[in-house]
């Protein structure tokens, strides 16, 4: 027996009509028919999200209770631990709209812990190798929601420094608005703002000494506007890894 | 221009691959007793845990005693985390469904026992399905804002302007044949993220 084929069932959990042949087979095929069941629920979901249905990152406190009601962390590694749960969100930022870049960095130093514990490693490895000049590692920057504008990163190094250079050739000059490049983690819970692009230049960004790159391997250019605020105005136009 | 930040990361990583791996590796460490994976854990699922918890009792201080107890409970009963069974959010997320579900039963017991009209209520079916459904939905809503493009805006249009994948692939000018793979494949992609597991504490 012929089961239905995959793309058909999806589009019938969809709502779409099925033909005469799949109609006759999910009659009479529990497998198939428990295969779209599952679709169907999957798809009832999905249209009943509402805009508060989003993830939202507890308070750090949070963190701290589990912590200490687990007594978690021997001495030594009791600041690695602890420091996980003040990673900077940005789904909670466009809420509450951070106000510090200090708080940001503070969050960045903790996340590199962790994105070194959580095994970020093919590029740690390529950004480690000790080689001045040369460039460790690589991004094509792709349009963000239809911006239309793609780009370039690489980071080299620079005796012990690394550079972040990034090339976005057609960003339109604005008004009202400057650009922003950012480092963030592989799931982008945590931004680090690294400098201001103008459009028609290329930004040279010496990074700061005490980041470990590898832990932020996801370049991202956003449109900020001049609020005073130094979150991410989640607005990106361009994004990339870096990779080897 | 707007995007919802997560967007273009799916787009940019070969699809689960990795993700999959460090959060195989995350959980065998977990089951093991490892207190970094835990802390692992706790950075990769406790905004869904607790945008969940938030949702479902929209008040902050529950929702923060909510996403305490699950990863309390999870880290106190890892030896009943098979990581071989399932992944470990998903796991992470039946308890979840559970605290919730907890929560609103001593809610209605309290208010059975203040309002002392002890009538009617039975253990509230109907707010543990709501529990269940919370909990999917915001799931679902974080699977969806991984989606890279074309994936993110072909579902769109399926799941909310509700064109046919006919429709769909002549507004966005695609193949037919990539338009109805893309459905399915993402589709199958949310499904997973339903995934239960069924021994959550």
């Amino acid at each position: 027996m012929l089961h239905c084929d995959d793309d058909d069932l999806a589009l019938i959990a969809l709502g779409e009509q099925a033909d005469e042949q799949d109609r006759a087979h999910l009659a009479s095929c529990a497998r198939c028919r428990s295969r779209l069941d599952e679709l169907t629920a999957t798809v009832a979901t999905v249209r009943s999200i509402g805009p508060d249905d989003v993830p939202v990152s507890p308070p750090a406190a949070v963190w701290a209770a589990i912590s200490d009601e687990l007594g978690l962390g021997s001495p030594a590694d009791a600041s690695e631990t602890t420091s996980v749960a003040p990673a900077v969100d940005l789904a909670a930022e466009r809420e509450r709209r951070r106000p510090t870049r200090v708080r940001i960095w503070a969050a960045a130093g903790a996340a590199a812990v962790v994105g070194v514990l959580a095994g970020v490693v093919a590029t740690a490895a390529v950004l480690s190798a000790p080689s001045t000049g040369e460039v460790v590692a690589s991004a094509q920057l792709a349009p963000i929601d239809g911006s239309g504008l793609a780009g370039s990163a690489t980071v080299s190094r620079d005796g012990d420094a690394k550079v972040l250079t990034v090339d976005v050739p057609d960003l339109p000059a604005q008004s009202d608005a400057y650009y922003e490049v950012w480092m963030a983690t592989p799931d982008t819970s945590t931004m680090v703002a690294i400098g201001t692009l103008n459009p028609g230049e290329t930004g040279r960004f010496t990074l700061p000494a005490g980041m470990d790159a590898s832990a932020f391997p996801v370049v991202d250019v956003s449109v900020e506007h001049f609020d005073g605020d130094a979150g991410h105005s989640a607005t990106s136009v361009a994004r990339g890894t870096l990779g080897a | 221009m707007h995007t919802d930040v997560p967007t273009a990361i799916a787009a940019s990583r070969p699809r689960g691959d990795r993700r999959v791996g460090d959060e195989d590796d995350v959980a065998v460490r977990f089951a093991a007793g490892d207190e970094h994976a835990l802390a692992q854990a706790y950075e990769r699922t406790s905004r869904l845990v607790h945008g969940a918890a938030l949702r479902a009792t929209g008040n902050a201080a529950d929702a923060a005693d909510i996403t305490q107890s699950v990863y309390v409970s999870a880290w106190r009963g890892r030896a009943g985390f098979d990581p071989q069974r399932g992944s470990l959010t998903a796991w992470l997320m039946s308890i979840t469904r559970r605290r919730i579900a907890d929560h609103w039963e001593e809610r209605s017991r309290e208010v059975r026992r203040t309002v002392a009209v002890a009538q009617t209520t039975p253990a509230s079916p109907v707010e543990e399905s709501t529990a269940e459904s919370t909990v999917d939905r915001v799931l679902l809503a974080d699977e969806l804002a991984r989606l890279g493009d074309p994936q993110k805006r072909i579902l769109e249009l399926a799941f909310f302007q509700d064109l046919t994948h006919t429709q769909i692939a002549s507004v966005l000018d695609l193949p037919l044949g990539t338009v109805k793979s893309h459905i399915r494949r993402s589709l199958e992609q949310l499904r997973r993220r339903l995934e239960v597991d069924g021994a959550a504490l």
